[in-house]
């Protein structure tokens, strides 16, 4: 038997005006005015027994104006019977709309065994409970609501039900629903439309359901799957974008009520774990753990972090990442003064900061290779092979005398995509700079300025932190620049064209960069050396030539880390390989499986590409180099598995308001195709108690 | 014609002494009596009458005999020491009636005015007060301190409890052996059979009873509108009653109610008078002065 439903739940609150007749009758009684008389031996016959029908008549009146007020509160709350299925034996057709949660939150494993394994044997049983003239459709709600198959006979439908399988994605039931009323809309107008929301009603897949009108003919079903509570472990983030300064680490959450003091941790680079360890996680908390990423070679890299743990969800507890190693940039520096005791070279700090680790034997790879020339051998190096870059990056300390060809060499290196980077010094002429690198330089060259002492210098004012250049102390307490001291400096006069990077604290330059042909030019407006700063003696001094040196050298690549990174399984993108790549055959390599061939659009990207399987990808071109790394991850939010009690989703459901029939022996008697309304009964008999009421409360009675 | 006589509830409080009130009201109603046909009281020649022997000499006319040598014995008019007994009915059901209408205030100076009357003609007034209980409040004598008392009685007597016509009052009828006058004041809200047998007792002992049969105008009018709970003065029994709905069956059982106790009085040769306390008090006098004439 199918219990009354309403459609304006919250009007039942009206109820306490059965509170307003109540106390109009106690009201009333009080109002009886008391008289004492003789005697009552004239009114006691007759007079009682009207006495006893006026005390029936209050009470039938007052059970009436009960009656009354009840009716019009049910009236306006519009309840309606859902029909049974009982009720549908009696010859209705019958469509139903099953819509399936296929997210990552199904594969849990309960007390029951896994969840969508209940779901799909209960969902074959009302499958199995149809007539063969009933309908059914199936809608998948994982990623994307997806219709998988229209309203079809009861056994196509179990037949196309037994190979369904969840993902890893997350689902939004709304979405499911709203392709359910789509369904049934365009379905059989005299079938009863049932709708069942089939799966474990995690709540983040329930909290868009107020956006997702139903209408009052639909029923909506629900076979829930699953505990309110399943205690759960997740790796909910893999950060490895270390340009920002920020270590990689993973985030550890504990979605259960228990505590959990031992859970092993392993962190894995290209397949060998590298780290292990044992973090505790208090209930409902989460965590951050430091990843220590060893010395990696060039090229791209596979992060995996997982959990060794035995909780419901097992897809979450692994999280990858991928991270790509670009080669090392080659750097030229000119050296003015070339001495044994390098610690007195004035480009000492500059190559010591670029690459520390060299002449080390057992040392990987630096960031930077480099090299060193003095400025007379400077034009014969870069021009040693015509239609090659000799190098990335060319660092010019002051020069004092500036060698004949050597700005014209550098020119043509920059217009061809190199990277200049240009220091101030002792003795320096500005009007030489000023002519020789007049097609190089950012700023004219003014006067020099020296402060009067140490404690009395610049430091640094503004920078930009949006570049590449001073990324590194985007994040706080990643480094003071207002540390470091200027005694001398040059007044500066940028030119066109030119950005500035960096300003003294009284808004002088320190800083500016301009681009020239394909290539980058940067001044900076102090020495090589500590003879006028201190800079090279303070740690901000290596990240922010590094930072310089990236930019110079305009070595791509770390964004497109952060890119490969965020993939959802499940979910649709499109994967930007640059333009040399247009129309190229694109093989894809899964974590599982075989490869796939695609083929890249006109500028070079793969569309609508989805990855339903958390792990590696690796795209390759037609000679197997590799373009890009991929990592997939389950949506961090299907970790959470609390669910919505059933109770409260119809409770959440809003329904549709309807256009008004025009038949009026339909509104009475509010028969639609899945559910009674009876309002319009309700009405009629409140009329019909009015007009009792009525006569009750007019009939005088002695 | 006797003058009206109100007496209002007002002047009772104001006149602590029932006794100057009841003095004050025959006063003025016996000054406004013009040739009176009721003077025939005090001791007043007849007839004469051969002497018998036994007579009392006392009464033999000496000049008479002393004309025709016969004895004559002077007859007189037997006009004094009547005993009156008024019962007072002091049932709560008497204590009705608002402002100048209260029953039982109306009641109390009738028995007043009655007594005062009484004594002034030489008779002897008692008073028995009915009620919850009866008893004989003063037996009858006929004196002006015997008067005072009586009003000293009703001046403190109160209305309360029920009305009830059993054997102790028919005890105390039973102790009346002299022919005499009986006046009741009562409303008679009480049981039909019992004001029969009162009205019976008294007549069996050769009194000449009066009713006056006391009403008070709420009780005639019923002049209430909407919805009351009357509370019965003498059970307290509470019943709710709409009064102008049921205003016409209430004075149609009144009436019939008072037609039976005024049929009860003919039946029984017995002088009913209905009192309506907003109505003059001189009603009961003349009618009290008629009967006793009649006796």
């Amino acid at each position: 038997m199918p219990g009354i439903f309403f459609t304006n739940t919250w009007m039942l609150a009206a109820m306490a005006a059965l509170a307003i007749p109540v106390l109009i009758h106690l009201l009333l009684k009080r109002k009886k005015k008391r008289l004492r008389f003789s005697t009552l031996q004239f009114f006691l016959k007759q007079d009682d027994q009207s006495s006893q029908r006026r005390k029936l008549r209050n009470w039938l009146l007052l059970a009436i104006r009960l009656f009354i007020v009840t009716l019009l509160v049910l009236a306006f709350a519009r309840p309606y019977l859902p029909q049974s299925d009982a009720s549908n034996t009696t010859g209705q057709r019958r469509q139903l709309v099953f819509v399936l949660d296929q997210s990552a939150s199904m594969q849990a494993i309960g007390s029951d065994g896994q969840r969508w394994a209940q779901a799909k044997e209960r969902v074959q049983k009302v499958i199995a409970g149809l007539k063969p003239d009933d309908r059914a459709a199936l809608i998948g709600c994982a990623n994307h609501a997806e219709v998988l198959s229209g309203f079809a006979p009861p056994a196509a439908a179990a037949k196309l039900l037994r190979d369904l399988q969840p993902t890893c994605g997350s689902s939004d039931l709304a979405e499911g629903l709203q392709q359910a009323v789509k369904l049934t809309t365009g379905g059989d107008p005299e079938a009863v439309a049932t709708v069942y929301v089939v799966g474990d009603l995690q709540r983040s897949a329930c909290h868009n359901l107020a956006s997702c009108p139903v209408p009052q003919a639909v029923e909506i079903k629900l076979i829930a799957v699953g505990d309110l509570f399943a205690p759960n472990l997740a790796l909910t983030q893999l950060q490895v974008d270390a340009h920002d300064g920020a270590k990689p680490q993973v985030v550890v959450a504990n979605f259960s009520d228990e505590d959990s003091p031992n859970v092993n941790l392993d962190f894995s680079v290209d397949g060998k774990v590298v780290s292990s360890r044992s973090v505790p996680l208090k209930s409902g908390a989460s965590t951050n753990v430091e990843l220590p990423v060893p010395a990696l070679r060039p090229g791209w890299h596979e992060l995996k972090a997982s959990l060794q743990a035995k909780d419901a969800l097992a897809v979450d507890n692994a999280r990858y990442a991928t991270l790509f190693v670009p080669e090392p940039s080659r750097v030229l520096v000119v050296e003015t003064r070339q001495t044994k005791r390098v610690f007195e070279e004035e480009s000492f700090f500059i190559r010591a900061a670029l690459d520390p680790t060299k002449d080390s034997t057992n040392s990987l790879q630096a960031a930077y290779n480099v090299m060193q020339t003095t400025p007379d051998e400077l034009a014969s190096r870069l021009s040693a092979n015509p239609g090659q870059l000799p190098c990335d990056v060319v660092i010019v300390p002051g020069l004092k005398q500036i060698p004949s060809g050597s700005a014209r060499v550098l020119t043509a290196f920059v217009q061809a995509g190199g990277g200049l980077l240009l220091f101030l010094g002792e003795g320096i002429s500005a009007n030489r700079y000023n002519s020789e690198f007049r097609d190089l330089l950012p700023a004219q060259l003014g006067n020099p300025d020296l402060s009067r002492d140490w404690g009395y210098g610049w430091r640094i004012g503004e920078y930009d932190t949006n570049t590449v250049v001073f990324a590194a102390f985007r994040l706080p307490n990643s480094g003071d620049l207002h540390i470091p001291e200027f005694m001398k400096r040059y007044g500066l006069t940028p030119t066109e064209g030119a950005s500035q990077l960096a300003a003294f604290d009284d808004g002088l330059p320190l800083l500016l960069a301009r681009t020239v042909g394909r290539g980058r030019v940067a001044l900076v407006n102090t020495c090589a050396d500590t003879a006028w700063n201190d800079w090279p003696k303070h740690k901000t001094f290596v990240p922010w030539l590094h930072g310089l040196g990236r930019y110079l050298a305009q070595k791509a690549g770390l964004d497109q880390i952060q890119e490969t990174n965020s993939l959802v399984a499940g979910d649709e993108f499109d994967i930007d390989l640059g333009p040399t790549l247009r129309r190229s055959q694109i093989r894809l390599q899964p974590p599982v499986g075989k490869e796939t061939l695609w083929t890249a659009d006109d500028q070079g990207r793969l569309r609508d590409t989805q990855f339903g399987v958390p792990g590696i990808y690796s795209l390759r071109d037609r000679n197997d180099k590799e373009l890009r790394r991929l990592a997939v991850n389950v949506a961090p939010r299907e970790s959470d598995l609390a669910a919505l009690p059933p109770t409260e989703f119809q409770q959440q459901l809003v329904r549709a308001q309807e256009p008004p029939k025009t038949m009026l022996g339909a509104n009475l008697l509010g028969s639609r195709s899945n559910q009674k309304e009876f309002w319009s009964v309700l009405l009629l008999a409140v009329l019909g108690l009015l007009f009792i009421e009525a006569i009750v409360a007019n009939r005088t009675l002695a | 014609m006797p003058g009206t006589l109100n007496i209002s509830a007002r002047t009772l409080a104001a006149i602590d002494d029932l006794s100057v009130l009841a003095r004050t009201v025959v006063e003025g109603f016996l000054d406004g009596l013009h040739r009176s046909p009721f003077l025939g009281y005090s001791t007043e020649f007849s007839t004469y009458r051969a002497y018998t022997q036994g007579d009392n000499l006392r009464y033999i006319d000496w000049k008479v005999w002393g004309r025709t040598d016969e004895l004559y014995v002077r007859q007189f008019e037997d006009d004094t020491n009547m005993c009156c007994q008024i019962f007072l009915d002091t049932s709560a059901s008497m204590d009705f009636g608002t402002g100048d209408a209260n029953k039982f205030d109306y009641a109390r100076v009738l028995a007043a005015v009655l007594a005062e009357l009484m004594v002034r003609q030489h008779d002897a007034p008692g008073l028995i007060l009915f009620g919850e209980q009866a008893r004989q409040a003063v037996p009858t004598q006929a004196s002006r301190h015997h008067a005072d008392e009586i009003f000293h009685l009703l001046t403190h007597a109160q209305a309360r409890g029920g009305t009830h016509m059993d054997q102790d009052l028919f005890r105390i009828v039973e102790t009346i052996t002299r022919r005499g006058i009986a006046v009741v004041i009562s409303d008679f809200f009480t049981a039909d059979e019992a004001v029969r047998e009162l009205l019976r007792q008294l007549q069996a002992q050769r009194q000449e009873v009066i009713v006056f049969h006391v009403l008070a105008p709420e009780e005639l009018d019923l002049p209430y509108e909407g919805e009351y709970l009357f509370e019965d003065s003498e059970s307290a029994e509470e019943l709710p009653v709409h009064a102008e709905q049921f205003r016409e069956e209430y004075q149609r059982r009144l009436s019939g109610f008072c037609e039976r106790i005024k049929q009860e009085c003919i039946q029984l040769e017995i002088d009913y008078q209905p009192l309506r306390t907003d109505g003059a008090l001189d009603v009961a006098l003349i009618r009290y002065l008629e009967h006793r004439a009649a006796v």
